[in-house]
């Protein structure tokens, strides 16, 4: 006889999805800042000026493996059974965006990291490297055993940029459709997921870096690209909900968790008005007056590229095919 | 009389939650291009140097006032809607002169020093740090201390209306504050050309401050308003309305332990042994008194036999708002009391008499847990008497 035994009837499934937590929006926030940074570090590699870089963007690249680091430390954090973590590495699913994700982000490590160090050297090697100091002998020692690596990684920049910038993509359109794949929840199942978390991804990821000293020349065209990403993320948004709206019922009534139901408020504050309206018209307003952008705007950008994330991830839960959902 | 602008209906919740987004940013907006934001200037009044604020806050209090009264006359405000606070005028009085001091330490008031944060200055970030921490240090301490909580409760609680405490028609007190304000406005300006000698001008005063003589034209506009509006013949404020309340509604409301909630059975001598959980057996005459000692803003359930009452007596308190149980006690026993055969039920509505029936065990007595939070304690006795919720009110 076989027996058939319902998934539903579990107190993480019904009546609403508790299996995601803060790990997950922080994870998922945290790795649309490494996909920007990645993706804005090889377009600057690809696209090179004659001008050099300031430090502080020369530095940033390293960034990128830092925040995945602790990224993946929270999304270790979540796992259920976090020894068993290095299975992921030991398969390739082609269908399944989680096995995608894994090895997404074990590619990221040598790539960013790659061209983290040639950034760092092009910017402080020669007469720029720390000449004394505690540092200085480290540094010389660093830099005499990377030499031929060195020398093959500049002889293959343009490839290794090139590598920066698809696998940063890559990782922001991944930590969308890893979300979007997900039928059972209504809300997060539209293909516009994966380029929304990308272009919030790169928009963060803008914003981040202007927390830095960055020269003024690498300040406005962040604060103009920040401006034209939050636009594009705006009709991303709008297109996401009306796709909700059009579908079926289900749809819908996810769709009616941020137009009346429990997240509207904390949606249309957070992450439309805070984190889109104020600094579009902020960011809008300073290169219009010809003023550099400053980093106001940017910490409003960053709140609302997090509660993006962390809303999406907890309405998501709340979202399901039953009738009586949408009222939980 | 036309359909009221206020109150505003909304959807849920959270967009009435979310109107306050914008209405705040333009009151933000607001107070900084008045130069709020600045504590130099906030200070600089209680030097006497620079009385706009004094002038400001005298004229929003009018413009409100005015305003209020025309709206109400035009029936485009429903006052039974308003949230008043709640007077305990010992408890107000201690706070209103602690703030006073808080105010004159830091030159911000709770307003303009998110005002002012949002502009970017760091004292103001200091100051709210400090009213979090005044707050945080408050609610320990209430429970902590006997006297304090004593002091936190001294008062009525009523709502209490000038008019009505001193004695006076609505009409003569409007006129007399305009009089007032007329007055303050000329003295306020001969104060600050008094004291402006004694100290630095104050930074980011902008020069074309309104004169005394516009606000004294104002203030006489005002006047013509309330004489308008005197001219109306009174007309009786319509009885507040009884909004009917499913059985199901109030039964989830019961196992939240929904705060401020009060249930009348107004069916007499059968009230005394069985009734909704939590409802007070009392006879429609005697209602009025009980109902008199409840806060402004409770929420009071009114159920009889087989139906609700669908006007409420016009005698009881209007600050109150009225829900009727659909059905009454008849209706509770249907809905509640009474598990529904799943079976009847297509496969789509079967969830929702599943639950249902979890509420129907729980208050028929079949099942001990609530529903809805397998923690929770059954419902108390839950009265619009539990402990009034005070709201700020700042500036």
């Amino acid at each position: 006889m076989t027996e058939l035994e319902s998934g539903r009837n579990h107190l993480l499934i019904d009546p609403s999805l508790h299996v995601w937590g803060w790990q997950i929006a922080l994870y998922l926030f945290l790795g649309g800042i490494v996909a920007g940074i990645m993706v804005f570090t090889g377009l600057r590699f690809l696209g090179r000026t004659p001008r050099p870089p300031s430090l502080a963007m020369a530095l940033i690249p390293w960034f990128a493996p830092l925040l995945l680091s602790l990224g993946m430390l929270f999304l270790w954090l979540d796992l259920e059974h976090p020894f068993n973590a290095w299975r992921f590495y030991m398969v390739f699913q082609v269908s399944s965006p989680m096995s995608w994700g894994a090895w997404i982000l074990l590619a990221v490590y040598p790539s960013s990291v790659a061209l983290a160090w040639v950034s760092t050297r092009e910017a402080l090697g020669g007469p720029l490297g720390p000449r004394d100091g505690p540092w200085s002998s480290l540094w010389l020692w660093l830099t005499r055993r990377l030499a031929g690596v060195e020398g093959w990684l500049r002889a293959h920049l343009r490839g290794l940029a090139l590598s920066n910038l698809l696998l940063g993509s890559a990782l922001g359109i991944y930590t969308g459709i890893l979300l979007g794949t997900m039928a059972a929840r209504p809300l997060w199942n539209s293909p516009l997921l994966g380029p929304l978390f990308l272009v919030s991804g790169m928009s963060s990821a803008a914003a981040f870096m202007l927390l830095y000293p960055l020269s003024e020349r690498e300040r406005v065209f962040l604060g103009r690209t920040d401006l034209t990403l939050i636009l594009v993320e705006m009709g991303l948004l709008f297109l996401w909900m009306v796709g909700l709206a059009s579908a079926g019922a289900a749809s819908q009534s996810a769709l009616a968790l941020v137009t009346g139901g429990p997240f509207t408020a904390s949606f249309w504050s957070f992450v439309v008005a805070v984190g889109l309206v104020v600094p579009l018209v902020a960011e809008w307003v300073e290169l219009r007056h010809g003023q550099v952008p400053g980093r106001s705007a940017a910490v409003l950008v960053l709140i609302g590229g997090f509660a993006l994330r962390w809303i999406l991830v907890f309405a998501g839960q709340a979202s399901g095919w039953s009738s009586e959902m949408a009222l939980m | 009389m036309s359909t009221p602008l206020f109150p505003l209906a909304f959807g849920s919740e959270d967009w009435r939650l979310l109107s306050g987004l914008p209405v705040g940013f333009l009151f933000g907006f607001v107070l900084e291009r008045g130069g709020f934001g600045n504590a130099r200037r906030l200070a600089a009044q209680f030097y006497l140097r620079d009385m706009t604020v004094f002038k400001v806050m005298f004229t929003a209090i009018l413009t409100a006032m005015m305003g209020l009264f025309g709206l109400e006359a035009a029936g485009l405000v429903d006052r039974s809607h308003l949230w008043i606070n709640p007077t305990f005028l010992p408890a107000q009085a201690v706070g209103g002169f602690l703030l006073g001091v808080g105010f004159i330490l830091s030159g911000l008031c709770p307003g303009t020093a998110v005002v002012s944060m949002a502009s970017g200055r760091l004292d103001a970030l200091v100051a709210l740090l400090g009213i979090v921490v005044g707050i945080a240090g408050f609610a320990v301490g209430v429970d902590l201390f006997p006297s304090l909580e004593a002091l936190y409760q001294a008062g009525t609680g009523q709502v209490s209306l000038l008019p009505d405490a001193l004695g006076v028609p609505p009409l003569v007190l409007g006129l007399a504050i305009l009089g007032v304000a007329v007055l303050a406005f000329l003295g306020a300006e001969k104060v600050e050309t008094r004291f402006q000698g004694h100290g630095s001008p104050v930074e980011g005063t902008p020069s074309p401050r309104p004169r005394a003589e516009f606000a004294v034209a104002a203030a006489l506009g005002a006047a013509g308003v309330l004489a308008l509006v005197a001219a109306r013949p009174p007309s009786p404020p319509p009885p507040p309305a009884v909004e009917p309340v499913a059985p199901l509604e109030l039964a989830e409301a019961l196992i939240r332990r929904e705060a401020g909630l009060l249930i009348l059975d107004l069916r007499g001598e059968s009230a005394e042994t069985e009734r909704v959980p939590g409802a007070h057996p009392v006879r429609r005459e005697e209602a009025a008194g009980l109902l008199a000692q409840i806060p402004a803003g409770s929420t009071v359930v009114i159920y009889d036999g087989d139906a609700a009452p669908t006007e409420v007596p016009p005698d009881w308190p209007r600050l109150l708002r009225y829900r009727g149980l659909q059905g009454g006690w008849e209706g509770w026993k249907r809905e509640v009391l009474t598990p529904m055969p799943a079976s009847h039920f297509s496969l789509e509505e079967q969830g929702r008499v599943a639950r249902q029936n979890q509420i129907s065990a729980y208050f028929s007595g079949a099942s001990p847990a609530p529903p809805a939070a397998a923690t929770a304690p059954p419902p108390a006795v839950i009265t619009g008497g539990a402990t009034p919720k005070k709201k700020g009110g700042g500036c």
